[in-house]
């Protein structure tokens, strides 16, 4: 109840500014002439009571701004002259305006950055023709009432879903793992992704080797090693 | 004091809503003559109350011959009120703690 009734008075403040300030106008009005009729009543002249109202008012101008300000109808006007005056003092300022520049820069950086990332590995489709198609296929197996995921593959599985599948055009093998990288400095263990199969999946590879940056050069295609993999 | 000011303001319409002018003569005569609002923070105040949603106003005919804009006190207004009415009363008290005792 308050609350709607404190945002309708604002918005009427903002967008029926013209009759807000003809209220406010009329307002101030009444209270001059009530002024000039009280002065009247001690015996002035008109002229004088005028006068006497006038001053007895004050600024009349300046209580109306004030009245405005108040009613928060200047947003326009001070939002420009609050950008002027934050121009003004980046210029002037150098010692602050430099750091916080420095610091908003890196942070509109590092957040393209990560995005550029995200964008590139979650977001954007596989950089190949029809990646809906592709699936993940895993082994479960129920064993007295209790289902078993992710059931391992063995060598004759893989045969039996080469031979007999009928749903999928092909078949490949991937495993995740470790792999232990040595070179000119300290040996190094990197996450590695041993897969064989056929050319989509070997396309997928590529892309998963691109993605998974430390574990590129681990990646291997040994046959044998996916097969076994669990 | 500006809080004073508003609680002037909350109090003089608490029984009855007036306008503009009536809030100034009445707190002036209720006060006998001590207290006078100008005018250049009256309305101002008035604007501000009313954007709090303190005060509710509405153009009324009035005992001035023409409409004039009418305050009253919301349902907030009064809750209000009573907080500035409670911490006035606490300053007050305190002052008067300090000036006997000190």
């Amino acid at each position: 109840m308050r609350v709607s009734r404190v945002v309708m008075h604002r918005l009427r403040s903002i967008f029926r500014q013209s009759r807000a300030d003809a209220d406010l106008q009329s307002e101030i009005e009444l209270h001059l002439e009530q002024l000039v009729k009280e002065a009247r009543a001690s015996g002035m002249s008109d002229a004088e009571a005028r006068g006497m109202a006038r001053r007895q008012f004050g600024a009349v101008e300046k209580t109306k701004e004030e009245c405005r300000d108040m009613r928060r109808v200047n947003l326009i006007a001070n939002f420009v002259r609050d950008l002027r005056y934050a121009l003004r003092t980046i210029r002037t300022k150098p010692g602050f305006s430099g750091p916080a520049l420095l610091s908003l820069a890196l942070g509109i950086g590092a957040n393209v950055a990560i995005f550029a990332v995200v964008n590139a590995v979650l977001i954007r489709p596989l950089p190949y023709p029809e990646p809906e198609k592709l699936v993940g296929v895993f082994n479960s197996a129920v064993f007295s009432g209790q289902v078993v995921k992710e059931w391992p593959l063995t060598l004759d599985m893989y045969a039996g879903y080469q031979e007999h599948a009928r749903s999928f055009e092909e078949f490949g093998v991937w495993s995740a793992g470790a792999a232990t990288v040595t070179g000119l400095g300290d040996p190094e263990q990197v996450a590695a992704v041993t897969m064989y199969g056929i050319s989509g999946i070997m396309i997928l590879a590529a892309a998963l080797a691109a993605s998974y940056l430390p574990a590129r050069r681990g990646a291997s295609l040994n046959p044998i090693e996916a097969l076994r993999g669990d | 004091m500006q809080g004073t000011l508003d609680l002037l303001i909350l109090k003089t319409i608490a029984t009855d809503p007036l306008h503009g002018w009536a809030i100034a003569k009445r707190i002036q005569v209720l006060s006998g003559d001590v207290l006078s609002v100008g005018q250049g923070s009256l309305y101002p105040a008035l604007h501000r109350l009313e954007q709090q949603g303190w005060l509710c106003a509405e153009w009324k005919d009035s005992d001035l011959g023409r409409p004039a804009k009418v305050y009253a006190l919301t349902r907030a207004g009064r809750k209000q009120l009573e907080r500035e009415l409670d911490s006035w009363n606490r300053l007050s008290s305190a002052v008067q703690l300090l000036i006997e005792t000190a």
